[in-house]
């Protein structure tokens, strides 16, 4: 699978691009500013189509004074596969093989995408919410079902709130909610347990690709429901974590009515990233969270590239920030691995180490052009 | 004096799924018909706000003085008691043929999010007609839907008619989670009926 062109008008700052990309690397070269991550956004909006980080508004992903952007991708998977998307200021429209679709499902099982971007270091060094987030897109591409898990959770916890933000809880009522909270809070753990399990081993492996023997680096999930969690997996079936939830919910009871919120589940769980054992939530420098987060990502495209027999497509933006040139240097030599199709954005060709058939394309005020190969 | 036509363009407005365009398309069509078609439809309705309410003893709504069909049907057996929580769902198990007792429609799930608890739905006609016309009851099957709501108030309801001491069963999950009873198909539905369990 590869994008094989992709023309863009009216996203960001972006203004008729035509991009045909390597079928390996292309490398975006600009000055910052100049809309080399507007062009990664186009790419991935055309991958998943969802934007390459949480948006405020949806305005945001247009151009200054434009109503629309529109991006046509045409992909090369097991034939020729065209997404188009509009996207305007109150939402967008996309159809794929031109037939309409309204979530991405779809288009992930096809074509998926697995993104860097240079703020992501807080996914090491900030709280769980981010880590959690990165498990449960790795767990949604292992099984796009696992976005069902995902909902029933989410409801069940937004009941709980709701009746213990109420005037005057009702505890009859918040006692008929907890088996069913408790069930869903048990899937939701298994999921994420089994997406850790087989993300921890390539995310070991890809640590030590990038940072070198000296980068000991471990995945371990911790689920808030059952902290007897390891690295073999959940030991528990569901109906003894379920059992364990409910318990758990009725020793909160008073608590949770007190706080008027669910102290109880796995909206409490954490991703622990460990070097040499140790958190690397607050040891690791700036640099090793960086590669860190880069083995996480790798981990994440190897693990999608197993389970669908292909690779998604990887972007790196602004990538040699903050990574030593040996560091930089074993990246692209797992990027290279991996097999995906790879966008790489740097401000000059010489901040990299050497790519070969590498596509290398210029950014400017919005516009892209084609460079000779490196 | 009002104009009747915006008057009657703005009730139609305010049903489900009909927006004030289609509502003017509609009462526009009816003044192109004959004028006999608007004197039915306008029967019609007082007809079923006059004459349509709840059972009294299940709550499914009838047209007949006093109980409804079900309730006076005497071949039914008496000792079954299916709860559901809409007049939909009850129809789509009525039409598996598996459920020979009777039914109670709650009108509604517990839903905390939309504010809704067990006053706002028939939970107290249940219990009520269990303690009284309805002694002869020995099993309650929980037929309410399998979303959070759903199984919250099939687990209200547990706790509720626990004191009674009847069995109480709850429908398998063999309708898709999240789903509808609707939706489901007969033979799922009369899976999920023959595999309930005991609470
Ligand atoms: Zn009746």
């Amino acid at each position: 699978m590869h994008l094989e062109h992709l023309s863009c008008d009216g996203l960001r700052n972006l203004v008729e691009v035509e991009l045909s990309p390597g079928r390996r690397v292309t490398l975006i070269v600009g000055d910052n500013g100049e809309g080399k991550t507007n062009l990664l956004e186009a790419i991935h909006l055309a991958s998943s189509l969802r934007p390459l980080k949480q948006l405020e508004r949806q305005r945001e992903l247009l151009g200054e004074g434009r109503e629309r952007g529109v991006i046509r991708a045409r992909f090369e998977a097991d034939g020729p596969l065209p997404v188009d998307i509009v996207v305007e200021g109150h939402g967008k429209r996309a159809t794929v093989a031109g037939k309409a679709v309204r979530d991405a499902s779809e288009l992930w099982r096809k074509v998926g995408v697995v993104a860097f971007l240079p703020d992501e270091n807080a996914l090491v060094r900030g709280g769980p919410e981010l880590r959690r987030r990165m498990l449960d897109r790795v767990a949604f591409s292992l099984d796009p079902g696992f976005a069902v898990v995902a909902r029933r959770f989410d409801e069940a916890l937004e009941r709980r709130n709701a009746l213990l933000k109420s005037p005057r809880v009702d505890v009859e009522q918040l006692a008929s909610y907890d088996a069913p909270y408790a069930a869903a809070a048990a899937t939701l753990t298994l999921a994420r347990a089994a997406a850790a399990h087989r993300l921890a081993p390539r995310f070991a492996a890809e640590a030590r690709a990038i940072g070198g023997a000296a980068l000991d680096a471990a995945l371990r999930y911790q689920a808030a429901l059952d902290d007897a969690s390891g690295d073999a997996g959940m030991a528990r079936g569901h109906d003894e974590l379920a059992a364990l939830a409910l318990a758990a919910l009725g020793r909160a009871r008073e608590h949770d009515i007190r706080r008027r919120t669910t102290s109880v589940g796995p909206h409490h769980d954490d991703v622990a990233l460990l070097t040499d054992d140790r958190r690397a939530r607050f040891l690791a420098s700036q640099g090793e969270a960086r590669a860190l987060v880069l083995a996480l990502k790798l981990a994440q495209l190897r693990l999608v590239t197993e389970v669908r027999g292909q690779a998604p497509l990887l972007l790196l933006d602004d990538v040699a920030g903050e990574l030593d040139r040996t560091r930089a240097a074993r990246l692209f030599g797992a990027v290279d691995e991996t097999g995906a199709q790879t966008f790489v954005t740097a401000t000059h060709t010489s901040a990299l180490p050497p790519l070969h058939d590498a596509v290398v394309v210029h950014v400017r005020d919005g516009r892209v052009t084609p460079r000779e190969a490196a | 004096m009002s104009d009747p036509i915006r008057t009657l363009v703005h009730q139609l407005s305010r049903l489900p799924g009909i927006g004030e365009r289609t509502a003017t398309r509609l009462v526009h069509h009816l003044l192109r018909q004959d004028r006999a078609l608007m004197h039915a439809l306008a029967h019609s309705l007082v007809d079923v706000a006059e004459r349509v309410h709840e059972c009294p003893r299940c709550c499914l709504l009838c047209a007949t003085e006093g109980p409804c069909a079900v309730c006076a049907d005497l071949r039914r057996d008496d000792t079954l008691l299916c709860v559901v929580a809409s007049i939909q769902d009850q129809a789509a198990i009525e039409a598996t043929g598996e459920m020979r007792g009777r039914y109670h429609v709650l009108h509604g799930t517990l839903s905390p999010l939309d504010g809704v608890g067990p006053e706002e739905i028939r939970v107290q006609q249940l219990l009520a007609r269990l303690g009284s016309d309805d002694r002869a009851v020995t099993e309650v099957i929980l037929a309410t839907p399998p979303s959070v709501d759903g199984e919250a108030t099939a687990l209200y309801l547990s706790r509720q008619l626990a004191p009674l001491g009847l069995k109480v069963s709850r429908i398998a999950s063999g309708v898709p989670v999240g789903g509808d009873l609707q939706l489901a198909d007969r033979l799922t539905l009369s899976r999920a009926l023959s595999l309930r369990r005991v609470l």
